[in-house]
């Protein structure tokens, strides 16, 4: 039997561009199993064909079995638009550039420019929206989540909201959703420290998802350009740490494991292939632990 | 050895030039958000939804939006209803992105159906009432045999609130047939200062019964 790989071994198989490629067409692949469509007529036939392009190597340098996967997924998206996330397309899309790539003699830059523009294209769209939304940039939206998500509760405790009045919040959501209600506004509990964190949360927010479409659209700033993965590794380490959206994360480090430079330093890959690790990670109740050695549940 | 591979990138000898590298998908990336930016700014469309990367800007998502239905009855008394089960797929459409189509196909719907009050009961009760009718034509005799009480003594709790017939329980005296039916789309909005939750109607449609 023989033992696992060692992370040198890791590293040296990153370093090259074959074994890059083979981990990034695995992680591609492992990401429609573990983030089905939740139709059951979609997801099926994505295992399926997943898992036998998994099985069979030649089928992951093919085109067909991918342009297959990637409409399969945007069909998903598309019958189930009023409940599919964003990232449902972003899959689909994805799936169908390393399909297209593969339709060229030389896929290896069709793919580099598709995951480097896609990611800076999302990252574009996602500032706009921002930047348009007066709530956000108010810093309203956030300290609206942090009064009602529960994903954000710690960081509420922290700031000083207390437990009866994350309580109370929860109470009052459900009595504007309930049908025989008659109530058309509510109060909320608050905590002084709350519209504070709100604001730094959201210029924090619209500053690195400005510079990281910035560094994936442009070569200009160089700097920024040169270090756009150590901005996404950043992003990605902070943010789905509080909102586990783990597959959009996965995604994002899968196209940014495929856009890398072959002169970049072995740690950048290396850097993408831990983090696909840990994103896994992010979707235990951490935070909830946290709170408990620190006295906050 | 193949001369090209995935991840040579711009060291690949035979790179096609830059601008010729982009290739549909991406393009169909671009013209979707495009297209959800317009849809989502100027047509109600949740920025949540719709392929475009508005998550996270507002807090305008479909969960934040109520679906509001009311029964209308012959005396003209407005009855709040739940969205009958097959109907959530439509009233969760109509809730990311209300249109007036979208509401007269949901209560165009609606008003078909017969409705009465939402019942709580114990679980034995309910178990008691549905093996009734079965209990002479069970092998084993009567299926709720073992019950320790009468269902009659512990008659179910009605609730505010109606509830879709099903067609087993049509004939019941408590139906409320609709002359019309009111379907009403709210947004929960945010406030601060003091921090509260204000709903506010964003769509409203009454559908009289044919």
């Amino acid at each position: 039997m023989s033992a696992p790989p060692s992370p040198i071994v890791l590293m040296r198989l990153l370093a090259s561009p074959e074994g890059r490629e083979a981990v990034v067409a695995s992680a591609s692949l492992a990401l429609v199993l573990l983030h089905p469509d939740s139709a059951w007529y979609i997801a099926a036939p994505c295992r399926v064909l997943a898992l036998a392009m998994l099985l069979h190597r030649p089928w992951q340098r093919a085109p067909q079995p991918w342009l297959a996967l990637g409409f399969l997924v945007l069909a998903g998206a598309m019958t189930g638009w009023a409940s599919a996330d964003n990232h449902r397309y972003l899959i689909g899309y994805w799936l169908l550039s390393v399909g297209v790539a593969y339709q060229h003699r030389t896929p290896a830059p069709y793919l580099h420019t598709s995951a480097r523009l896609m990611i800076g294209s999302c990252f574009a769209f996602a500032t706009l929206h921002k930047l348009a939304s007066h709530e956000f940039m108010s810093g309203a939206f956030f300290h609206f989540s942090l009064l009602q998500d529960p994903r954000l509760e710690v960081m509420s405790r922290v700031c000083g909201l207390s437990p009866e009045a994350v309580r109370l919040n929860e109470a009052a959501r459900s009595v504007l959703a309930t049908p025989s209600s008659e109530l058309t506004a509510i109060t909320l509990a608050d905590a002084p420290g709350l519209a504070r964190a709100a604001l730094l949360m959201t210029y924090w927010t619209v500053a690195i998802e400005g510079l990281l479409a910035l560094a994936f659209l442009s070569r200009w700033p160089a700097v920024l350009f040169r270090n756009r993965d150590v901005l996404l590794l950043a992003f990605i380490l902070t943010t789905y740490a509080l909102a586990p959206v783990i597959g959009f994360g996965w995604l994002l480090l899968v196209m940014g494991l495929a856009q890398v430079e072959p002169q970049r330093s072995p740690w950048i890959p290396a850097g993408y292939c831990a983090l696909l690790l840990l994103v896994q990670l992010y979707s235990t109740p951490w935070q909830r632990l946290v709170a408990s050695v620190m006295g906050l549940s | 050895m193949p001369s090209s591979t995935l991840l040579e990138g711009d060291s690949c000898p035979k790179t096609p030039a830059r601008g010729s590298r982009v290739t549909w998908p991406t393009k169909l990336l671009v013209l979707v958000a495009v297209l959800q930016v317009w849809a989502s700014t100027s047509m109600g469309l949740s920025p949540w939804k719709g392929g475009g990367f508005g998550m996270f800007s507002t807090s305008d998502s479909p969960a934040q939006r109520r679906l509001l239905i009311g029964i209308v009855d012959a005396d003209g008394v407005e009855h709040p209803a739940l969205v009958p089960a097959p109907l959530r797929q439509t009233a969760l459409e109509c809730r990311t992105w209300p249109r007036q189509r979208c509401l007269a196909d949901l209560g165009a719907a609606l008003v078909e159906l017969r409705w009465a009050p939402l019942t709580l009961a114990k679980a034995e009760s309910e178990y008691a009432r549905l093996a009734e009718p079965l209990a002479g034509d069970s092998p084993a005799g009567d299926p709720a045999s073992g019950s320790a009480d009468d269902p009659s003594d512990d008659p179910p709790v009605a609730a505010n609130v109606l509830r879709a017939q099903a067609d087993h329980d049509r004939n019941s005296p408590r139906t409320v047939v609709p002359v019309a039916v009111r379907v009403r789309i709210v947004q929960l909005r945010f406030f601060r200062e003091p921090a509260r939750l204000e709903a506010q109607s964003l769509l409203a449609l009454e559908v009289v019964s044919p």
